[in-house]
């Protein structure tokens, strides 16, 4: 998408039709990714090829590698992880926590807010030395620390509010964007901080608060949808991806680089990633895997992640970014 | 993914081996359950429950599979060596080789044990296959030769880390072919769990925990109290503070000992249900309990008045130096709700000590404190909640703007917030609670105060067939269900708010009733307030929380009363 056309796309993107081409799309590519996927996750790939040629060759019979145990295995190191990371966040935004801060010093809250024991989404981005994260630690420095609680004071009562209301079952059969019911999240301006919190870090708490409703709509997610969606612009205006940003409300020579949407409405990125989880049950099930819906999104993150760093996408993102640009992912 | 007990050890004893191992079962399905470092005591009543067995002992995983039965595996890590029958273990990373017990005798035992518990305990548990093997993590077994009584079918080695469903079938396959077992049916695997990882859990008594915090709060009276020393070479003082810390039980006790040493005192207050609670509970010599009103009818002695005309005629006498009037030593409570010329004439005809205990919060029957107040040479600030548990006592100071810190204070049950969409969920929901109260926790009905923030009239819970005797008036054996207004000065276990109205949370006079309200909750405060619509909710942050940018909702309402959106119970309730 640009800048400049982006409330015109945003609204073709939220289309039904469109959104039916995008997850055709998706589909269309998810088994070649979901193959990939499940090779990276066997421990002895290597070995297990060497072997099938060498039978071909001695007549060695060699077994079939089955694939679940690594795929489990894979999926469970993602939950440990997880678990260890949601702690942090869930130490730092609770009741009592944010209560606490609110009654002694907001100023505290936006120090500790740094810390990467409290919110490691904020301390990496605090802390990166990435060039095109100045302007927002600039306006992180810049926002006052009381208007700073009240957002992810907003944004832990919504997200709790929600996951209360929220039926689990109509959820997961969710039929459109709509079903979802997170409006919410894309428009109510309390749950913001313009430029400082916006839909990435919003998502990353709100994951690590209900990772069953919440995924992350951070730039991983959003490339790893760019990919999945075999990179089609679908029609759009600027010809572009729409799970790209182009801002070109810049002067001409300052267009460096292609980024994440970092606009990309929540809601509509939600559906996506739970279209993603429908469809990686539906080969979890085939290899003999349960997926437990309390962890829905946990168990699409490493399939994002296993997306974005095959090495033609690694490659097609490089392509995009500034050579000195330091590779964050 | 195997269903893990527990889901992550919080340490694997220090073994290389067991942490492997555990990961490798993870990768199991979910037909199995795996229990990790599994103890056992084998104990029944004072003797052994099975007298061939060690006192107690530990298995180092046991499997449960629905289809192949139980196993135990003990699991040795590092370097392994048998040598005439007696084992040894290296640790890989000294290098340090010490001897162990034989692994297999040990996974034996455990599995023994288990046998004999699944055959006392579980329904069927004699067809339940308890099988044993070993599994040495760090090393390859192949080609080892092993004494006679281990076969290479129950040892499993490092190569089984990476398909551990292949060899711990092996294991079963070959126990099987010895001794036959049935599968396990879904409700034998549940006992089974049951048996081995119960499910408890274990809450102080509902009672005892209010009892408890009651004796803390007597211990935290007692050390308000310490404010007599002060106020024994006083002649006038008056003493404010905050709701429940202690005013009036601190009134009584100087009423107390004013009458021993000072003579005859008089208590005076506004309420007339506090002055019928406390005449009910004290009874001491040369001490009288009257409301303002009560006295100055006593006084006038005319027949057939109303308030207003025994409130002038009495306050006429009190100007009147000839009219005689004298009073000993006078206590007023309450004191923010007497006027100014009712504080300036009873000083004036006080002719012994003159004390009185206010709260500037609690100021409900007139806008402002009388002058004396502010003039008084001797003034003593109470600071220490002494009634309400921590959280009660949050909320109660949210209500009017407080952040004073309650750490002293016992802890208790968070305040519940309901909103409720009608008069009738309203009701429903005080019902309920009542309800719930009296038969699961074997409350009285005195325990309780149902407050409205209305009048009685019009109140949502007018009419409502309570479950016990229900009157207006506090401690006549029955559920006390009045207005704020009149319960000003008491006390209840639990109190329930009704009526709130989130509307009129801008008027500083309506969040002090409710600041009254919610204080006279010792033990449980629960909130039933009028849905409201969103403007309404942001209204009423703003006014919580001054130059916030709060999301408008129930939710932020709640939190910034320190409270609990009860959403549950208001589904549950709803009509």
């Amino acid at each position: 998408m640009y800048r400049s056309t982006y409330d015109a796309e945003r609204q073709i993107a939220t289309d039904h039709a469109h959104i039916a081409f995008v997850k055709t799309a998706i589909q269309k590519t998810f088994d070649h990714y979901f193959d990939r996927f499940v090779a990276e996750c066997q421990p002895k790939a290597g070995v297990a090829a060497a072997a099938a040629v060498l039978s071909t060759k001695f007549k060695v019979k060699s077994e079939p590698l089955d694939p679940a145990p690594g795929v489990r295995q894979r999926l469970a190191s993602a939950i440990d992880a997880y678990k260890k990371e949601a702690d942090r966040y869930r130490g730092f935004f609770n009741e009592e926590t944010l209560d606490e801060y609110r009654q002694s010093d907001p100023k505290i809250f936006k120090r500790d807010l740094a810390q990467i024991r409290n919110c490691p989404i904020i301390a990496n981005c605090v802390k990166s030395l990435r060039e095109d994260m100045r302007l927002w630690q600039t306006k992180f420095a810049g926002r006052s620390a009381a208007e700073l609680l009240d957002v992810f004071t907003n944004l832990f009562n919504a997200a709790v509010e929600y996951s209360a209301s929220c039926e689990r079952s109509a959820y997961a059969a969710a039929n459109c964007r709509e079903d979802l019911q997170l409006d919410q999240f894309d428009n109510d301006e309390t749950l913001r901080a313009d430029g400082v919190v916006g839909n990435g870090i919003k998502s990353y708490v709100l994951y690590h608060l209900f990772p069953d409703v919440f995924p992350i709509c951070a730039r991983q997610a959003l490339f790893a949808l760019y990919f999945l969606s075999n990179k089609e612009d679908f029609g759009l205006q600027s010809g572009t991806s729409e799970f790209l940003m182009i801002d070109d409300m810049r002067p001409e020579k300052q267009i460096r680089t292609m980024e994440h949407n970092y606009w990309y409405p929540y809601s509509l990125l939600t559906w996506y990633r739970l279209e993603l989880s429908r469809l990686i049950e539906g080969r979890c099930a085939k290899l003999g895997i349960s997926i437990d819906p309390n962890w829905r999104y946990v168990y699409t993150s490493p399939f994002v992640e296993s997306i974005v760093n095959g090495p033609e996408e690694v490659e097609a993102l490089r392509a995009m970014r500034l050579p000195k640009d330091e590779d964050h992912w | 993914m195997a269903i893990l007990y527990p889901e992550l050890p919080a340490n694997f004893n220090d073994s290389w081996g067991e942490r492997e191992v555990f990961e490798s079962l993870r990768s199991l399905d979910d037909t199995f359950t795996v229990f990790h470092s599994l103890a056992w005591l084998n104990t029944s009543g004072g003797t052994r429950f099975d007298s061939s067995l060690p006192v107690q002992g530990e298995a180092d995983f046991v499997l449960i599979s629905l289809s192949l039965g139980v196993l135990v595996v003990e699991v040795k890590s590092g370097g392994i060596r048998c040598q005439g029958r007696q084992w040894y273990q290296t640790n890989t990373a000294t290098g340090e080789e010490s001897p162990i017990q034989d692994p297999l005798q040990q996974a034996n035992r455990s599995a023994h044990f288990l046998r004999k518990k699944i055959l006392a305990n579980i329904l069927g548990g004699n067809t339940c296959g308890v099988y044993h093997a070993v599994w040495f993590p760090s090393v390859s077994c192949t080609g080892l030769s092993y004494p006679i009584d281990y076969d290479p079918a129950i040892v499993l080695d490092c190569s089984a880390l990476a398909n551990p469903l292949t060899a711990l079938e092996g294991v079963f396959n070959f126990w099987q072919g010895h001794f036959a077992s049935k599968a396990l049916s879904a409700k034998q695997l549940e006992a089974l769990v049951a048996l081995l990882a119960p499910t408890f859990n274990a809450m102080p008594a509902f009672q005892a925990s209010m009892e408890a915090r009651e004796r803390h709060f007597v211990r935290m009276t007692s050390e308000q109290a310490r404010c007599f020393e002060f106020l024994d070479d006083q002649p006038q003082a008056l003493i404010g503070g905050p709701a429940g810390c202690g005013k009036t039980v601190l009134a009584i006790e100087l009423c107390r000992r004013l009458a021993a040493d000072a003579g005859p005192v008089l208590y005076l207050c506004y309420n007339s249900a506090l002055r019928k609670h406390l005449r009910s509970v004290h009874t001491i010599p040369h001490v009288s309990f009257e409301t303002f009103h009560s006295y100055a009818g006593s006084f006038t002695q005319e027949p057939g008045l109303d308030y207003a005309a025994v409130e002038k005629r009495f306050l006429e006498a009190l100007a009147d130096d000839s009219s005689g009037v004298s009073i000993p030593n006078l206590v007023i409570d309450e004191g923010q709700d007497f006027p100014e010329d009712w504080i300036d004439f009873l000083k004036l005809r006080t002719a012994g000590r003159f004390f009185v205990f206010f709260d500037r919060n609690q100021l409900l029957f007139q806008d402002s404190l009388p002058s004396w107040f502010t003039t008084a040479e001797c003034r003593l600030v109470l600071k220490r909640n002494c009634r309400n548990t921590r959280q009660i006592a949050t909320t109660v100071d949210r209500a009017v703007n407080l952040s004073a810190s309650h750490l002293n204070s016992p802890t208790g049950l968070k305040p519940q917030l309901y909103i409720a969409a009608t008069p009738e969920a309203a009701r429903s929901l005080a019902l309920t609670i009542v309800k719930n109260h009296i038969s699961e926790h074997g409350l009285s009905p005195t325990d309780f105060a149902v407050l409205t923030a209305e009048t009685n009239q019009i109140s949502c819970v007018a009419g409502v067939q309570w479950p016990c005797p229900v009157s207006d008036e506090f401690g006549n054996s029955s559920l006390c269900c009045t207005t704020i207004k009149r319960f000003k000065g008491l006390e209840a276990k639990i109190v329930i708010v009704v009526d709130v109205a989130f509307e009129r949370m801008s008027d500083e006079k309506y969040r002090r009733l409710l600041y009254v309200g919610f204080s006279r909750a010792v033990h449980e405060l629960h909130i039933i307030a009028r849905k409201a619509s969103a403007e309404t909710m942001q209204h009423a942050a703003e006014v919580l929380a001054p130059s916030s940018r709060l999301t408008a909702s129930a939710r932020t309402v709640a939190f910034l009363l320190a409270a609990n959106l009860n959403k549950n119970a208001t589904k549950d309730t709803h009509v």
